[in-house]
């Protein structure tokens, strides 16, 4: 309020030019936070004890703040290891290593050094290791604009490794969203013992907000079923889809781990049998992930109830159609917007439902990206086919304005994917 | 978890006569004499016939990726100190394809011991030359005389900051051994390097060879790696590189330089974070309950610097 009255006070030479009206924040308390520090503060309350890291942009601010809060004794934060190492694939395969001692690991990076990575992906995947990769999004391909913001890494996220494998991928739309989803992410990957990627992005990573308090007394710790000790230990027993897991260092349990097609002891074999059964566990822990995630924490559903238009998209596009979905209102034109925040295992069904019975040719998708990329990944999920789009891919973010006369285009039949090019 | 017999029932499917199996026998042996536990012991391999070596082993086994075994093994032991960790690798797996990693442990110091089975091929993907065959050398695989150089692991190694490096030979069973247990009892990171005959593509650097050409440090009275005072550090490197460049037909094997008083990266890491490595990510607590230990009034405490108090008018 101080700071507002100054600024008034100030802006009293230019009267008429410019209105600062004053603020209305209806909580005692709000935080201050960007992208990378509220996915940081989120990974403290998460319980992570190692976070390994390559120096890139936008992700790197992450670990650093981090590393302020690796270790507060009198909270029982920490001892957490924030660890920089020599490349991205040291990042990721020593957050593996880290992992199968028990430690809640995860790594940050962004979409070059995501690459190095997808080796270790598919190691924990075939291993079934728990690790959270923190992807912020930048401009590529290649170096690109790295100081710039995209979406384009959503098929990367998803496809990226050899071989078939179960993992997650979970996107957040705003920093309250982000926080959440950081804690889920750990979770899931625990619970579920996968591989989860929080593809985030530049946008998010670097933009300041002021958000509310995030509510603790909702948040839970869980960390999937952990042997404490046994007579004789299957690391991959069959007896279900999820196999008990013991940390290495667990006294009278002895286990192996390889990258090869493995027993339930861990020890290499090629029978065939075998090789179908452990595949098939593997992949078809997707299942129960599905269940597992309540239908809100998978697509975000806002505006009006019967629309005439469904705006589609994931990730830090959200506020900037919530706010053009608003405008729009006030023109009479009723719209709602999908927040895809799993993208991966799609949800499928929560998407058929929360579409209605809005047909395809009224929905539009709103991406950072040439392709508008989750129309493929929600066709290839429904068969609903989403041929209009709203696309900015200079790295500049999405205005409103750019969605207004991006709507205007579609609706009048005059265009079927704008490309969005405000911003110097 | 005492032992005494730490072979598993998996077969061991090396070719007859392989130096893996006088490297497997080391291995044991240095267990056994050690009696170290499996349940708190992690073999640690990367890709190659050498790196099957943790199914054969009676401990925690890690078989990771092609020259990434070390920093799988870094994750491990940073997050449980606790545990023994001893890395197992081939010279394309540690020191072509993982080279960069194998730099960045001897700049850590952590209490990590690397055993290198160097025998100049990768024997997996039939006899392509490695980082270890010198330059202008033809062994039965290769089409044309090797137009790569080799370099030398022991120089690597100190170069680098590994704060014990030795060399064996892996039919010098006894010899291996020994080396092996200092390995693991010293604190800091160490390096073996443990020459290999391969029987199956390797017709230069046969058992035949080694057993004509290597020699033993510890036979001259007079040899003597070890730091004793900090100062003597560079002294003692630099005959330890003199010793490193002697190849060809005399090969040393021994100690070349073990050096105490680096610090190693556990004590550092105890220099930021005060409990470690008593405390660490493998043993403290992160929920009571379902509860995670951050709850709504110490959260507000320890992010206090993002928490503004707002005014209304």
């Amino acid at each position: 309020m101080d700071l507002y009255r100054i600024v008034v006070r100030e802006m009293g030479g230019y009267k008429g030019a410019l209105i600062l009206a004053p603020p209305r924040i209806n909580q005692k308390k709000t935080m201050f936070v960007t992208g990378n520090d509220i996915v940081a503060i989120a990974k403290i309350v998460a319980g992570v004890r190692y976070q390994s890291y390559y120096p890139i942009t936008p992700a790197a601010d992450e670990s650093v703040l981090l590393e302020r809060y690796s270790f507060i004794e009198d909270e029982n934060i920490g001892p957490l290891l924030v660890f920089q190492t020599e490349d991205e694939i040291a990042a990721i395969t020593s957050a593996i290593g880290a992992s199968l001692t028990g430690a809640r690991s995860s790594t940050s990076t962004s979409g070059p050094g995501f690459d190095l990575m997808v080796e270790g992906l598919s190691w924990a995947g075939m291993n079934e290791a728990p690790v959270v990769i923190t992807y912020y999004q930048r401009g590529g391909p290649s170096t690109g604009q790295p100081t710039r913001g995209s979406q384009s890494d959503l098929f990367n996220a998803i496809f990226a490794g050899h071989g078939e494998f179960a993992r997650v991928v979970l996107s957040s739309g705003d920093h309250l969203e982000a926080f959440y989803d950081t804690i889920l992410a750990f979770n899931l990957a625990e619970e579920f013992q996968v591989p989860v990627i929080h593809l985030l992005d530049k946008f998010l990573a670097n933009s300041t907000a002021t958000v509310s308090l995030p509510r603790l007394d909702e948040i839970e710790i869980s960390r999937g079923e952990i042997v404490r000790e046994a007579k004789e230990y299957k690391r991959f027993s069959l007896a279900s889809l999820v196999s008990p897991r013991a940390f290495l260092g667990t006294r009278g349990v002895v286990m192996w781990y390889t990258g090869d097609e493995h027993d339930e002891y861990g020890h290499i074999v090629e029978d065939p049998e075998n090789r179908i059964a452990m595949y098939s566990k593997r992949i078809e822990k997707m299942s129960l992930i599905k269940d597992r995630v309540p239908s809100e924490q998978k697509i975000g559903i806002y505006g009006d109830r019967n629309p005439d238009y469904v705006f589609v998209g994931w990730g830090s596009v959200k506020n900037t159609v919530l706010e053009a979905i608003d405008v729009l209102r006030g023109r009479g034109i009723r719209a709602k917007y999908l927040n895809i925040k799993m993208l991966w295992p799609f949800p499928e069904r929560e998407f058929v439902e929360a579409a209605g019975n809005v047909p395809a040719d009224r929905m539009i998708v709103v991406e950072h990206s040439y392709g508008a990329n989750i129309a493929k990944l929600i066709e290839m999920n429904t068969g609903i086919s989403i041929e209009k789009s709203i696309v900015k891919f200079t790295g500049r973010p999405l205005t409103l304005k750019e969605v207004i006369e991006g709507f205007e285009l579609i609706e009048s039949g005059k265009e079927k994917k704008v490309v969005c090019r405000y911003g110097a | 978890m005492e032992r005494r017999n730490y072979r598993t029932n998996v077969w061991v499917d090396w070719c007859p006569g392989c130096g893996n199996f006088g490297i497997l026998t080391g291995i044991y042996r240095a267990l056994e004499e050690l009696s170290l536990d499996p349940d708190r012991t992690v073999i640690v391999s990367g890709i190659g016939c050498s790196s099957k070596i943790p199914h054969f082993v009676y401990a925690n086994g890690v078989h990771t990726l092609h020259g990434r075994a070390i920093p799988f093994a870094t994750g491990i032991k940073l997050a449980n100190p606790e545990l023994t960790v001893i890395v197992h690798g081939g010279d394309g797996d540690l020191l072509g394809i993982g080279a960069g990693h194998f730099v960045a442990l001897g700049r850590r110091n952590l209490d990590i011991v690397v055993i290198l089975h160097n025998n100049g091929v990768y024997g997996l993907t039939k006899g392509q030359a490695s980082p270890t065959l010198p330059l202008g050398v033809k062994t039965k695989s290769l089409v044309e005389p090797n137009i790569q150089n080799a370099f030398n692991p022991i120089m690597l190694a100190l170069a680098a900051g590994y704060t014990f490096v030795a060399r064996s030979y892996a039919f010098d069973t006894n010899h291996l051994k020994s080396i092996i247990k200092e390995a693991v009892l010293h604190k800091g990171a160490a390096f073996i390097d443990v020459l290999q005959p391969c029987v199956t593509f390797n017709d230069v650097y046969t058992a035949d060879f080694y057993r004509k050409s290597v020699y033993k440090l510890e036979d001259d009275k007079a040899w003597d790696p070890y730091v004793r005072k900090p100062e003597e550090a560079q002294e003692k490197m630099l005959r330890a590189m003199e010793k490193a460049l002697q190849q060809g037909e005399k090969i040393p094997i021994g100690r070349f330089y073990v050096n105490p008083f680096v610090s190693t990266f556990e004590e550092r890491i105890s220099q930021r974070l005060k409990a470690y490595p008593g405390l660490n990510p493998s043993n403290s607590v992160i929920e009571v309950q379902g509860e995670p230990v951050v709850n709504q009034k110490n959260f507000e405490k320890i992010f206090r610097d993002f928490i503004i108090e707002t005014q209304t008018p």
